[in-house]
This record gives structure tokens, C-alpha cells and sequence, in this order.
């Protein structure tokens, strides 16, 4: 048993390349099945409820005959993240006579091995050139005949982290002779590097007769990374390089340092040239896959698993922060050994959501022995319907942010946070040594920088049934299903749509609906999703936000992929901040960061955002004078004036926790609105969060602080909709509370019927 | 580690051995340690309690792994585990076996106050420690 724990536990997994379907439209499943468990069987449920603590209803599904449930034979599936820059094999870019392939580079981890800069080298065959770090971080150009004969000459000085350099190797046909040059081009604010390091603008350059010809190849030209093997069309690339990299350039011919730093179209014998600025537009980097060649031999390439774009170059001043107005000042890439934008597994089976089929939450169920995986996935209604008076709107996109993240096992510090030792699943121990996976928008990078994407296409192991985080409760996915559960338990017809919908589809989506229900943490937010909610609101839409720290994050989709987020952490509560000359989306060139920041904060939609996190213990609410008057009072018709509110519950045995959010009319909170019941005894584990003050000073958790607590509001808005909203993640916890019989889903109840009915909200 | 970040580690627990000895090692006393015996999460701590606990949640000893708990039966069984430290580093799982959340944070509570190395405070773990 303790082997297979630490290996890994999961020996079956799955994924779907999207969130959302119709009835009728295909979706199609990817599995991986350890070879020696032979086969697995699929079978479509629909999930109902997931959390599996003992003291609630327990796990409850329902299979559901489609045609794709049935055995399949295993096979094990490969995943090869890490991120590089391709330009197909072309005869420009093997030159038969003298050449030089120059770059400029800032490596954030120069010291780990072997990577790749600009290459067109085939490890298999060890053939072609090059230019690499070496072994010990230092410049080193790579020379291999095909026919056994290989030489790697080194500059012998280790490049310093995080520093630009600009690098080059040429090779003079006439004599052999290979010459590295490599130049620290360090500027008052291009790298968290001082210009008093002793370092800052040196030049060191290496001559040395090389006694091997680069042979041909016909693997690609890689960028940051170099081939490893070409299976079929693709090639599997390794050597993966961390940092950026901005404008490679391969000429026929040695170059001078003068000739190194020409602009390209001064530049004589060039062959390829890439500027990954060339792909900057008003509206971001568009096609944001793509790079291309400026020296007029069209030598295109496209970028894979994802580097990240819109980043500061070698040439930034620290004066403009907005890349699509500098484009120059950001022509590099950050690559990183991690990144992944798409697993690329081969389908096993391609569901067709059956016509007729009721919005919903499944998801395939994959069994082989005791081995099992579940890959959730919504069904939608079809299309311009509705078939339901209310709708929950499914926080995908916070489900992507943290999918798969490590916290808990690589945030050792979070346990403060969380007032505990983390409790890790079969789940999490499989992610923990399976990185393949890809990560969070929680997590770091190998090299320390900050995740900024996430993509569907991979198997999602915290998106699952049965999960419960490393934090120690369950969260997002499948704390969600304890309100789906808590719908069906009540007898509510809902539908199901999920964030992409809503981008998509915008304010008609939502208005054919008589309420919207959120999930219990809906914090990733496009601009498109506020304006659709705002829309809906002053439309006579009526909003219930069952959760905290909703809408939260500017959120921008990859412009080409759909199912791909990306956000940029400043200014807010966060476990990593984005590096100067860095706030802006590069899927999107709008600012990322806090809504808040952007004159949108949460309080000025739903009347509540954002103000203290903690996860130790939940608390319960105490009714305020609103919840007795008469446009408030029938929110809790049924509970006692005196009664404590969810003084119980499966997330921390309380209805106000994990993460809470207040009433700020400073912030927009309607004037009007009802203030119903406040939640109180929080602990010092329940913080302040940071945006809320501006200097430092003491008194900032719940056991001092005022402010950290949870605020129940609801208020009208214009043509007879209306906001009702519980300011706390932990809510819906409490809702199965004995059998469903108590004052948090009572006052839900309460909500939720008068919300769906045509009788008009109380004013 | 290079020259430079030596240096700032060895300021850091400098100022933190003074932090100790100020603030932390008077609240380890057979009392903190039955407070938590008795009441390891949440609300009603004494503020000797808390000082404590967020002391040795930092994991303020170089050289000691870090604990985590495996899952083993969901809500039900878990086990001890030490975590090295680094991304996808194997976890060494322990024998230790728990059958409730409570019991395991305390054995994890008393094993960080062993691991601070004291023999006066390991003898006051082992007097009312279990």
C-alpha cells in the first residue's frame, strides 16, 4: 500500500477536451490505463452529490444508458509538457557554409542541466547544431556530424540567473572555427539585477577549432528545447529551456559583435529572424501560437504547450506597462519546463450527448478493479432554450484556476493559513509526482514564476466526485454538488450552464431564466461575464451568489483555444505576483489583477466581495435588524429571531468560512440593500485581506477585527430582479444539515422559491 | 546555496532564536500542550497556544521533514508521512496510523516540539504528551 501511495495511486485517468455540451453535440474522452490492468469499463453517471464525510448524505449517482458505456482496452497515454517555439524543417535552416545563430536570453534556472536556446539537432541521430546552455549553465554551441561525431564548445562562464544576455555562436566554414559571444546587457530595470553587480556588462568570448561539421537533420528548428526523437509528424522534444527568450536569429555567415546587434532589415545573409513581437495587436497577441520570420524566407513557426507571452523584453524601461502599446519592449517569450496547453492524448471514445438528455452534471466513470477516475463534464441545454425556470451557472473557470494545483504539498507555509497539517488524497499524491500533469494558477513554475494559464485539456484530478482538497475540506467541483444535491433533495428543475457559456452567449443566455444560481466560489471572471450579469440585473434578473471571493480575478480566454484561462496576479490577495511591466493579459491586453482595481468590485453587482480568508474553523451568522423588516423578513420566515445561523455544517462545521465577504457601500454595496445577518467568532486564522488597508498595522484577523466576517444581503434591482447573496464559500456546506431540515436551507429555500416564482420581490 | 542567500538565512534565525526564546519557549508548558490535546483546530485558543502553534507551523528547524497525513479511508484513516520538500519529491509514509483528525494533529503537534531539539522541552512533551 505505502508504495503505491507514494508512486502515485491513480492507475486510470481521463479527461474531455471541454467543460460543456448540448444534446447532440459529441465530446470526446482521452484515457490513460496502466497497461497491466488489460481493460476498463466507461459508463456515463449523472453526479448528484460528492462529498463523502460521514456525517452528510454520502456519495450519490446515477448511470446513465449511453452508447459509449461499455469495456475498453487500456493502453497508457503520455503527456510531455514543457513549452518551445517550432519552425518545420526547411533547407534555410541548415546552412552549408558559415553561419551564426544568435539570441537574446534571460534563464531562470540556468544551473539544472542541459537546455536548449535555438536548435536544429536531433538527439536521436546527434546531428546538426545547437546553441545551448551546457552542463553548467554556461553558453555552449553543439556540433554533430550524424556519423558519431559530436562536440560541444563551451564559454566556460555560467550565465547568472535572471539576467539578460545576448548570446550567439558562429561557426567560420572556411577553418572550423566556432566563436561563442556572450554578453550581460543588464538596464536599469530589465532584471531584478543590480548594474553594481560585478557582472553587469560583461563580455566574454570564446574561439575554439571544432573538428566536427554539423550534419543534416530533418528535425525542426526548436526554441527552447531541442528535438529528442520525431515520432511520425511530431517531434518529442526535450532539453527544455527556463526564461525568456527574445529574437533568434540564424545567418549565413560569422557576424561581429556590431553585426550581432544590427536591426534585422541592416543585417546581411539573414536567414531566419523572429520577432515574437510581431504577433502583438491592440487586442492582444494575435495568433497568439504563432511566430514568424522577418527575414523574408517565411521560416513560420508556432508555439506549443503554452509559453507565456506579453512579457517584459531585454529592452524594458520600467516606463510603459502596457505591452500593446511598447510592442518592441516585449518581444520575448518565458518558456517554462512545466507548461502544458494540451495533454494530446489519443481518444478512446467520443460521447454523443443523447438528444434529450436533462442539463446536468456527469461525467464518465472509469473503472478497472479497484482503480476508478471520474471526468466531470456539463450537459447544457440545446441551444436558444431553456428547459428550466432557474439556472446554476457552474464556475468553470474557477474549477480550471485551481485544477491540479499543489498547495499542499508545495506551499509549505500554507498551513498557517489553513490552522492545520494538510490531509492529502489518492489525488493529490498522484499529482505530486505525476508534474506531467501540468499545474494550477496557484502554483509556481520549476523556476519560481508564477502559473499564469490553465487549460481543460488535461486530466483535472481536484475537478472530480469524491475529492476533497489537501485544506481539508472539499472545494469548488464538488463542494458545487452539494447544492446540486440540495436542488434535486428540494425538487428544483435547474439547468446547467457554465462560464464559457455565459462569455459566449452574454446577457440572453441568462435572461431566459427567472433566477441564476452561482457556485460556491465563482472568482474568475471575464469582463463579458460581469457585463451579462450586470445586463441581466437591471433587465429584472434575479441573482442568487451562493458563495465568497466571487468575482474576483480578471480572467481572459486564450483567443484561439476555448477551453484556456489566463490571469495576471497584482494588487490582490495571491500566492504569486506578477513581475513588473507584467499585469496584462497577453490572451486579451487588458489589465489583469482585481476587478476591484478595474472599478468593478464585486460589492457593486452582488452587493458583497471579498474581505478575510482563513480555513480553519467556519462560524455561523447572527439576523440583524434588516432581516426583520418588512422587505427583508420573508427571507426567514421559519427560523427564530434569536436562532444562530448555520452554527453547523460539512465545511468546517459552519456556514461562514473558508473565504468571506462584507457589505462595503465604499465599494459599491447598494445603499439599499437588506443587510440580514452578519457571521461573527471568527478566529485569527480568518485574515484581513490585503487589498482591504493600506498601511501596516495589527489587528487584522477575526478574533479582533470587525470587519472579517460574512454579510447575508439581499436588494432589488430595476424591473423586479433582485440580489440575494451569503458572502461565505462554506454556505452550501450546510445545506444536507440534518436531513435538509435547518436554517440555512431553509433561508435558501425561501430565497430560491420567491426568486423562480412570477410573484414580484419584495421591495 | 550561494554567498548571498547564506547570509540572509543566518540574519533570519538569529533574529528568530531571539523570537524564541522571547516569545515561544515560555508558552511550552504541560498546560499549552493539554489545551491541545483537547482543542487542536479553531476558535478558543489561549494566546500562549496560538504563539506556539504558528511558530512551529513556519517549521522553524532546518533539517526536519515536514509532515503531511495521507488519506487512507476517506474521513476515516490516515497516516503519517514526511514530506523532503520539492516538487514531486516522494513522500516517506510512516507506519504512524490514525482513526481521527484530532488525534493525528496532536502526535504532529508534539513531534515538531521534539524536533525543536530542547531536552527540557522534549522532557515536558514526555511527561504530558501523548
Amino acid at each position: 500500500m505505502q508504495n503505491n501511495l507514494v508512486s502515485g495511486p491513480m492507475r486510470i485517468l481521463g479527461y474531455c477536451d471541454r467543460p460543456n455540451a448540448r444534446p447532440g453535440e459529441t465530446l470526446d474522452f482521452y484515457v490513460s490505463c496502466a497497461e497491466e490492468l488489460g481493460s476498463y469499463r466507461a459508463d456515463i453517471v449523472k453526479l448528484v452529490h460528492g462529498d463523502l464525510d460521514l456525517r452528510g448524505p454520502g456519495f450519490k449517482e446515477e448511470v446513465v444508458d449511453t452508447a459509449v458505456n461499455g469495456t475498453y482496452a487500456g493502453r497508457a497515454q503520455q503527456t510531455y509538457p514543457g513549452s518551445y517555439a517550432i519552425v518545420g524543417d526547411r533547407p534555410e535552416l541548415t546552412p552549408t557554409g558559415s553561419f551564426t545563430v544568435q539570441a537574446l536570453v534571460w534563464p531562470t534556472t540556468p544551473a539544472k542541466g542541459p537546455q536548449g536556446i535555438v536548435t536544429k539537432w536531433s538527439e536521436a541521430e546527434q546531428a546538426g547544431y545547437g546553441l545551448i546552455l551546457d552542463e553548467a549553465g554556461c553558453l555552449a554551441l553543439q556540433l554533430g556530424d550524424g556519423s558519431g561525431g559530436v562536440e560541444l564548445v563551451s564559454s566556460g562562464e555560467p550565465l547568472v540567473e535572471r539576467c539578460w544576455y545576448l548570446v550567439a555562436a558562429s561557426f567560420d566554414a572556411g577553418t572550423g572555427t566556432v566563436r561563442l559571444h556572450q554578453e550581460a546587457v543588464v538596464h536599469a530595470a530589465n532584471a531584478p539585477i543590480s548594474r553594481q553587480d560585478t557582472f553587469a556588462g560583461r563580455v566574454t568570448t570564446t574561439e575554439h577549432r571544432a573538428g566536427v561539421v554539423p550534419g543534416r537533420t530533418s528535425a525542426p528548428l526548436v526554441m527552447a528545447g531541442w528535438t529528442s526523437r520525431q515520432e511520425g509528424d511530431r517531434a518529442i522534444v526535450d532539453g527544455h529551456y527556463n526564461g525568456k527568450l527574445e529574437r533568434p536569429r540564424l545567418s549565413g555567415r560569422v557576424l561581429d559583435r556590431d553585426q550581432l546587434r544590427a536591426p534585422v532589415r541592416e543585417a546581411a545573409d539573414v536567414l531566419g529572424a523572429w520577432d515574437f513581437a510581431d504577433q502583438i495587436t491592440p487586442d492582444g497577441v494575435r495568433p497568439f501560437t504563432a511566430v514568424t520570420d522577418s527575414s523574408g524566407h517565411g521560416l513560420h513557426g508556432v508555439t506549443v504547450n503554452a509559453p507565456v507571452r506579453a512579457v517584459t523584453g531585454s529592452t524594458w524601461t520600467g516606463a510603459e506597462h502596457v505591452y500593446t502599446h511598447a510592442p518592441d519592449q516585449y518581444g520575448a517569450i518565458h518558456f517554462h519546463d512545466d507548461d502544458l496547453d494540451d495533454a494530446r492524448w489519443e481518444v478512446d471514445f467520443t460521447l454523443t450527448v443523447p438528444a434529450g438528455l436533462r442539463s446536468g452534471v456527469y461525467a464518465a466513470r472509469l473503472r478497472s478493479g479497484e482503480h476508478e477516475d471520474y471526468v466531470p463534464f456539463y450537459v447544457v441545454p440545446p441551444k436558444g432554450t431553456a428547459t428550466a425556470r432557474i439556472a446554476f451557472l457552474a464556475p468553470t473557470n474557477s474549477y480550471l484556476a485551481y485544477a491540479n494545483d499543489h498547495m499542499g504539498v508545495d506551499a509549505e507555509l500554507i498551513q498557517l493559513a489553513i490552522g492545520r497539517t494538510v490531509v492529502l488524497g489518492p489525488q493529490d499524491l498522484h499529482k505530486h509526482i505525476h508534474r506531467e500533469l501540468g499545474n494550477s494558477l496557484y502554483d509556481h513554475h520549476t523556476d519560481g514564476t508564477g502559473v499564469c494559464y490553465s487549460s481543460w485539456q488535461r486530466p483535472l484530478l481536484t475537478v472530480r466526485p469524491k475529492y476533497r482538497h489537501a485544506f481539508g475540506n472539499v472545494w469548488q467541483f464538488n463542494a458545487d454538488l452539494h447544492l446540486v444535491d440540495w436542488f434535486a433533495e428540494k425538487g428544483f428543475e435547474v439547468d446547467v450552464i457554465t462560464d464559457r457559456d455565459l462569455h459566449d452567449e452574454g446577457v440572453e443566455l441568462l435572461s431566459r431564466y427567472k433566477a441564476v444560481v452561482t457556485g460556491s466560489h465563482p472568482e474568475y471572471t471575464t469582463g463579458a461575464m460581469l457585463d451579462a450579469i450586470e445586463a441581466y440585473l437591471a433587465d429584472g434578473g434575479r441573482f442568487m451568489y451562493m458563495g465568497g471571493n466571487g468575482f474576483y480575478w480578471v480572467t481572459g480566454y486564450h483567443p484561439e483555444n476555448p477551453n484556456m484561462i489566463e490571469i495576471r496576479r497584482h494588487g490582490g490577495t495571491q500566492m504569486w505576483t506578477a513581475a513588473p511591466g507584467e499585469y496584462y493579459l497577453g490572451f486579451t491586453g487588458e489589465m489583469g489583477g482585481l476587478w476591484r482595481n478595474r472599478g468593478r468590485a464585486p460589492q457593486k453587482i452582488v452587493g458583497v466581495g471579498f474581505i478575510a480568508q482563513g480555513q480553519d474553523t467556519s462560524s455561523y451568522y447572527r439576523r440583524k435588524p434588516d432581516s426583520f423588516a418588512p422587505g427583508g423578513s420573508w427571507v426567514f420566515e421559519g427560523v427564530g429571531d434569536d436562532e444562530l445561523i448555520g452554527n453547523f455544517g460539512l465545511c468546517g462545521d459552519g456556514a461562514a468560512g473558508l473565504e468571506l465577504d462584507w457589505y462595503e457601500p465604499g465599494l459599491g454595496s447598494p445603499a439599499h440593500a437588506y443587510l440580514l445577518a452578519s457571521s461573527e467568532g471568527h478566529t485569527n486564522v480568518m485574515l484581513e485581506v490585503r487589498e482591504n488597508f493600506g498601511t501596516t498595522m495589527p489587528a487584522h484577523g477575526g478574533d479582533e477585527q470587525p470587519n472579517v466576517r460574512a454579510d447575508l444581503v439581499y436588494f432589488t434591482t430595476p424591473n423586479d430582479g433582485g440580489v440575494f447573496s451569503t458572502g461565505s464559500i462554506a454556505w452550501c456546506g450546510s445545506l444536507s444539515h440534518h436531513e435538509y431540515d435547518n436554517n440555512v436551507s431553509r433561508i435558501t429555500e425561501n430565497v430560491l422559491r420567491r426568486f423562480a416564482s412570477d410573484a414580484p420581490l419584495p421591495q | 546555496m550561494s554567498e548571498a542567500m547564506e547570509k540572509v538565512t543566518h540574519a533570519g534565525r538569529e533574529v528568530d532564536r531571539l523570537i524564541f526564546t522571547q516569545q515561544v519557549r515560555p508558552t511550552i508548558t504541560p498546560e499549552t500542550i493539554a489545551e491541545h490535546r483537547e482543542n487542536p483546530f479553531g476558535a478558543g485558543h489561549s494566546p500562549e497556544l496560538e504563539i506556539l502553534l504558528r511558530y512551529l507551523r513556519r517549521n522553524p528547524v532546518p533539517g526536519k521533514p515536514r509532515y503531511v497525513l495521507v488519506e487512507t479511508k476517506p474521513y476515516q484513516e490516515w497516516y503519517l508521512a514526511l514530506h523532503p520538500g520539492g516538487k514531486a519529491a516522494p513522500l516517506t509514509v510512516t507506519d504512524q496510523r490514525f482513526t481521527s483528525q484530532a488525534e493525528a494533529q496532536h502526535a504532529i503537534f508534539l513531534a515538531r516540539l521534539r524536533d525543536l531539539g530542547d531536552p527540557g522541552i522534549a522532557r515536558i512533551v514526555a511527561e504530558t504528551g501523548n
